[in-house]
């Protein structure tokens, strides 16, 4: 990981930007979707009750 | 004797422009009522800010009121901190709770912020810089001045005033994006709500596990998630009914109001009348409209997997304008076919667009200073 790292550090700031770009949309979607499952099992924890 | 006219002398041209811009500001707010809580503040600090000497921001080797609130409240990220806790006090998930597969279109819509970063850096601005006017695609005020402070303090006051200004625009600018990337067949679309009840647990233990989990992904978003589920806990937690008026009303105006002072006292015309700024507004712009395309085509890509398909002018809904957005795409849809509800999916994108917005910016806030030598 630390490789990867030093090689966009010394790559172009438009590599950079590609991968603040790729990695946050990862992170945020990533991010999300454990908060979803969070959402899914409290809910599934104390039953869903259609109104 | 020059320095009893020293008032008249010690102003330029620049001077009057931001006079104006600050005038422009204020009109909007006042007569459009595009966000005034923000826009009138700006700009009669906008104006303060270039008045003779600026003694508003210091004079004599002291510093003005303007310099101290600035240091206290802007350099230290105090102000949107507290602005936070506000704004998390005002915050309801349960529509979210309700759908909460409505959470991804809060994911989808932040592509706008990294869509900008891209364009900054081949326009020449350096990877902090560029992190900090994309962020104005996270569509959230705080947001934007938290990683603004942080990244690019001297254009604070363009990605403000761009953000604010974007986010009272958003009747205007997403409507046409959405149309541009849509059919109409595919606006009409009908999607089906069934009303549940949100177990009161869920409510208070979600803000806890959203800033346990954010934390633990990006450590440096600790203060800006944590302040903004703090400020949820005390809503949902039933039993500071007080706190939490005090936080949504009594803190939220007072820090808004001197946040907004504030950030007009840093639209000195020396900082503020360049081409940067232009680009700057140009490129805020930019992030709201691929905010909007990010969302729409996401929800367009689901579409292709889906039996029972999304109205893709959902997607739209995901950026952190809370409610504006899910009103604007709920009148598009009663317009493409009167009747359609597809309100609360709509404001269940948009809640899920304000968690999107602040885990996009922790994530900012983490990665670039990752990359950058």
């Amino acid at each position: 990981m630390d490789g990867i790292l030093e090689s966009i550090r010394m790559s172009g700031t438009f590599n950079q930007a590609l991968a603040v770009m790729v990695g946050g949309l990862v992170g945020v979607f990533s991010t999300l979707f454990v908060f979803y499952i969070v959402i899914r099992l409290m809910e599934a924890a104390g039953g869903r009750h259609p109104a | 004797m020059s320095d009893l006219f020293i008032g008249f002398t010690s102003v330029g041209l620049g001077e009057f422009v931001m006079y104006l811009i600050g005038s422009i500001l204020i009109w909007l707010a006042v007569s459009k009522e595009y966000e005034p809580m923000l826009l009138l503040p700006i700009g009669f600090g906008a104006i303060l800010a270039n008045l003779p000497l600026a003694v508003v921001l210091g004079h004599d080797g002291q510093a003005g009121f303007l310099r101290i609130l600035f240091e206290a409240g802007i350099l230290t990220e105090l102000f949107p901190i507290l602005i936070f806790i506000a704004v998390g006090a005002m915050i309801d998930f349960a529509p979210l709770f309700k759908n909460p597969s409505m959470i991804f279109f809060g994911a989808a819509a932040q592509f706008g912020i990294f869509a900008t970063i891209i364009i900054a850096v081949l326009l020449g601005f350096d990877l902090k810089t560029a992190s900090a006017i994309g962020i104005i695609g996270a569509a959230d005020g705080p947001t934007s001045i938290y990683v603004a402070a942080r990244f690019a303090r001297d254009y604070l006051g363009p990605i403000s005033v761009a953000a604010y200004s974007y986010m009272a625009l958003v009747p205007i600018i997403q409507p046409p994006v959405v149309r541009l990337l849509t059919t109409r067949a595919e606006r009409r679309i009908r999607m089906e709500y069934r009303e549940s009840t949100v177990p009161r647990y869920l409510k208070i233990a979600f803000p806890v596990v959203v800033t346990l989990i954010s934390a633990f992904v990006a450590p440096i978003s600790a203060p800006l998630v944590g302040s903004l589920m703090f400020g949820n806990l005390i809503r949902e937690s039933g039993v500071l009914e007080r706190l939490s008026q005090a936080a949504q009303n009594e803190l939220a105006n007072l820090v808004t109001l001197l946040l907004g002072i504030t950030i007009g006292s840093t639209m000195t015309a020396d900082k503020f009348l360049n081409l940067t700024t232009l680009m700057i507004l140009g490129l805020g712009l930019g992030a709201f409209i691929f905010d909007t395309a990010g969302g729409v085509l996401f929800a367009k890509l689901l579409n292709l997997f889906l039996k029972h398909k999304i109205n893709p002018m959902i997607g739209a809904c995901g950026i952190s304008a809370f409610p504006m957005s899910a009103r604007v795409i709920q009148k598009m849809a009663q317009e493409e076919e009167k009747g359609n509800i597809i309100l609360m999916h709509a404001v269940g994108a948009n809640v899920a667009g304000q968690l999107g917005s602040i885990v996009a910016g922790g994530l900012v806030l983490a990665l670039v200073p990752l990359l950058v030598r």
